[in-house]
Formats: structure tokens, C-alpha cells, sequence
């Protein structure tokens, strides 16, 4: 062996000596850092606070227990508050001593003091209204603007089941307007006009449509309450979103409203004859 | 079968340590676990049919979801990791016990910089106390992928711990 050989094997030697250390030493590290680790995760399970935990979990539980406990409790209370309320005003309106469309000044100009759409949506509604034609008066044309309809004949209004009309109640906030669902008869009327019943339990809606399918008017017989001292037909009304109220007197205690949207005088009054005159 | 005594008496720690490693911060994994248990304790009757695996699972799962919630709720607000409690060992003189937390709160912080899929295999195995098959379970991978994953943990450690504080003395000098 020459001293080339010897000087090479010498570095083989030292290299995988080198190789081998720095392995040792990698392993050395290796196992120091799991050391580490198990030491470190010795303290901290040492440290655990396994008992401080389970008691604030348990008083958590208990504390939410009492929370949804206490919200039970309150929603039984409201509940019951809502239902004596309920009671109440349906007791004050059945007995007459409050009126929830509110009280109108006899004197004053029906224009300026009649309750406001807005005040007066949905309104109270009564069943059962006859096909009798409330205008059987040839003199009253519809296609005349200047004059409501004359009701002259108002007393021959017949109208079915006006005991329990009567004795009904009414509440603006509890009337459910119509949905296209529960729609029960309609028939198609002059000028295209269709009108749609429909009976919730709480009242009876007359609703009409056009023949776009629009919502023109709305009708409905209404106890009259505030508004008994107004003189039969009188009540013409424009609104400042457009819309046109009617209100007649038909019988002592009795009054139809009426509420359209978008429509002229003549579609009105035209409206109001197609109502009385083929009210489902 | 499980009552909910028995599941906070065995895996208390895997919830806390799984809540930690997503969050790494002692106080949220605490309230994180809290939450689990409650939450536990509204299921009792849905986890007590279940088998060992189905239960740690779950556990898990709650845990660690709850924990990405706080991570994804706290998003700008930064805050200090701390090592899981004061990991100060009573038995330890006052100078011992402060090299060893020194030396503790470096390891959790190197445990800390490791990326998720790192970090909870090594967190599970170490603090949690699981084998290697438990955290694959609970993990959905295979018996091979923790061990591959754990020993890229050790190296990323060692680089962390070792290499760089070498370079730092290094630098140094």
C-alpha cells in the first residue's frame, strides 16, 4: 500500500467516523428534544387543573340551566300578560265602550277628520252579505262623478246574518288581510273587475281585482260605530298616496268601506254599484 | 358505557391539549374546554352509546372546531401564546425551576411555530398521553402518516431548538 492508498483510506476512515458522529449526535438531539417534550408534558399534566376545570363546567352547567329556566319563566309570564291583555280589549270592544278605529267628530268635515288609510287598513269585515242589489235605482248612473251613490233604498239592503254582525267584534291589528290562497268564489264583473271573497276567522274580506290581476279595491261592512252620524253615501275621500275612500252609511249601524288604489272617480263609483249589486 | 364523570375523568387532557394546540394559549384552551364539556354533558346520553374511538373523536372534533371558531372570531387581535399552565415544578429549587421553565417555554414556543399538521400529532402523543394508532383515529389518517408527521416534527424541532440557537452563539461570536 502506497501512501496515496493509506492517505485515502485514512479518509474513508475519518469520514464515515465523521458520518457516524454526526448521526450519534443527531440521535443525541432526537432523544434530548423527546426528553424534552415528555419533561415539559409531565409538568404540564402535573399542572392540569383537572379539578378547577370540573367545577367551572358544572357551575356552567347550572348556571345555563337557570338561564333557560329563567327565560321559560318569562316567556310563561308574557304569555300570560298577552292573553289577559287580549281578553281585555276584546271584552272593552264587545262592549262597546271602545272603538278601535277611533271616535269621529259628527260636525266636522268627513274629508278632513276620517281616519287616514293608513289607520284604517284591514278593516273590520262582517259575513254572509247578500246578493241583493243595494242600487236598484235606475237613476243612479255610475258613470256620474259628481254624485255618490244615492241610497235611498239602503234599508232594502238585506244582509244575511247581520245579527252576528252585530254582535261581532272587531280589532284592526288582529284582521288578517286575504292571501290569494284561501280565495273562495270570485266573479268577473263590469270592466273587467273581479271580485274575490275569502273567510278567515276573524271576518269576511272582499277584495277586487282587475284585469291586470292588480288589487283595486278592498270592501268590507263594517260596524259603524264613530261614524253613525254621517248621512248615507257622503263620504268620498282622496288620500295623499292615491287612493280613494268611500265610506257609506247603509243601515243604522252599519257601513261599507271602501278603499281603492289608482282609480278615478267613475272606476269608484262603478266599483262600489259592482259591489252592492254583485257583492259574493 | 360513559356517564360524563367517567369521560372528564379520561379525557379531560385530550380536550384541553387539543383545544391548545389549535388556539396556543392556556387561558382560551381552558374556556374551550369548558365549553366542550358542557356541551358533553347536554349529549351524555348520545356519547355514552358510544365506542372508545367514536367518543375521542367527537371530543376532538367539538374541541378543536370550537377552537377554530375563536381563532377565525379573533382574527386581528394578537395574542401572546403562553405554554400550557405555569409548568413550574414545586420540587425544583427557585434557580432549577427557572431554567426549566426557560427551557419549557422555548420548547413551546419551537412546539408552537410547527405547522398544524405537526404540531397536534406531537401535542396529542406528548401531552395527551395517545399512541400513535389513538391519534391516527382521531385524526382519520394512517398509523405511517403519524410517524412520518412526527418525525418531521422532531427535525423542524431540532432545527428550531438546536441549529438556530447554534447560528445565533455563532453570530455571536
Amino acid at each position: 500500500m502506497d501512501i496515496k492508498d493509506e492517505n485515502r483510506v485514512l479518509n474513508e476512515i475519518g469520514e464515515q467516523a465523521t458520518k457516524a458522529d454526526t448521526e450519534k449526535h443527531h440521535d443525541l438531539e432526537y432523544a434530548e428534544i423527546e426528553i424534552r417534550l415528555e419533561s415539559a408534558a409531565k409538568r404540564a399534566n402535573a399542572d392540569f387543573p383537572r379539578d378547577r376545570l370540573y367545577n367551572s363546567v358544572k357551575l356552567e352547567i347550572v348556571r345555563r340551566n337557570k338561564r333557560r329556566r329563567d327565560l321559560y319563566r318569562g316567556l310563561s309570564i308574557a304569555a300570560c300578560i298577552m292573553i289577559c291583555l287580549s281578553v281585555g280589549l276584546f271584552a272593552l270592544i264587545n262592549d262597546g265602550s271602545f272603538s278601535p278605529i277611533g271616535t269621529l267628530d259628527p260636525t266636522a268635515s268627513p274629508a278632513k277628520d276620517l281616519p287616514t288609510p293608513t289607520n284604517m287598513t284591514e278593516p273590520m269585515v262582517t259575513a254572509g252579505v247578500t246578493s241583493t242589489p243595494l242600487v236598484d235605482d235606475p237613476d243612479v248612473s255610475a258613470k256620474d262623478p259628481g254624485n255618490m251613490v244615492s241610497l235611498s233604498s239602503a234599508t232594502a239592503v238585506s244582509l244575511e246574518g247581520f245579527n252576528s254582525v252585530s254582535s261581532m267584534s272587531y280589532s284592526l291589528g288582529s284582521i288578517t288581510p286575504p292571501t290569494e290562497k284561501k280565495m273562495v268564489p270570485e266573479r268577473v264583473l263590469e270592466k273587467g273587475w273581479r271580485v274575490v271573497a275569502e273567510k278567515n276567522a276573524d271576518a269576511s274580506f272582499i277584495v277586487a281585482y282587475n284585469d291586470k290581476n292588480e288589487k283595486c279595491y278592498e270592501a268590507a261592512l263594517l260596524k259603524s260605530r264613530g261614524i253613525l252620524d254621517m248621512d248615507i253615501g257622503e263620504c268620498l275621500i282622496d288620500t295623499s298616496d292615491g287612493a280613494k275612500i268611500a265610506i257609506w252609511r247603509i243601515q243604522e249601524d252599519v257601513c261599507m268601506y271602501v278603499r281603492c288604489m289608482g282609480i278615478s272617480n267613475d272606476d269608484l263609483l262603478c266599483a262600489l254599484k259592482s259591489f252592492v249589486g254583485e257583492s259574493v | 358505557m360513559w356517564n360524563f364523570d367517567s369521560i372528564y375523568e379520561q379525557y379531560s387532557r385530550l380536550v384541553y391539549f387539543a383545544a391548545y394546540s389549535v388556539v396556543k394559549n392556556n387561558d382560551e384552551a381552558f374556556d374551550i374546554s369548558q365549553e366542550v364539556f358542557v356541551r358533553a354533558y347536554n349529549n351524555e346520553s348520545k356519547l355514552c352509546r358510544m365506542s372508545e374511538v367514536q367518543l375521542k373523536g367527537w371530543l376532538y372534533k367539538v374541541a378543536t372546531n370550537a377552537a377554530l371558531d375563536i381563532v377565525r372570531k379573533r382574527k386581528r387581535e394578537v395574542l401572546y401564546d403562553t405554554p400550557p399552565f405555569d409548568m413550574a415544578d414545586g420540587a425544583l429549587g427557585p434557580e432549577q425551576e427557572y431554567i426549566s421553565l426557560e427551557s419549557d417555554t422555548e420548547l413551546m414556543k419551537a412546539v408552537n411555530s410547527l405547522a398544524d399538521i405537526y404540531r397536534q400529532p406531537v401535542i396529542l402523543h406528548f401531552f395527551s398521553g395517545l399512541g400513535y394508532q389513538e391519534i391516527a383515529d382521531i385524526l382519520g389518517v394512517t398509523v405511517g402518516t403519524i410517524k412520518s408527521r412526527m418525525s418531521r416534527a422532531k427535525a423542524q424541532l431540532k432545527k428550531e431548538l438546536y441549529e438556530d440557537s447554534d447560528d445565533h452563539s455563532a453570530g455571536e461570536e
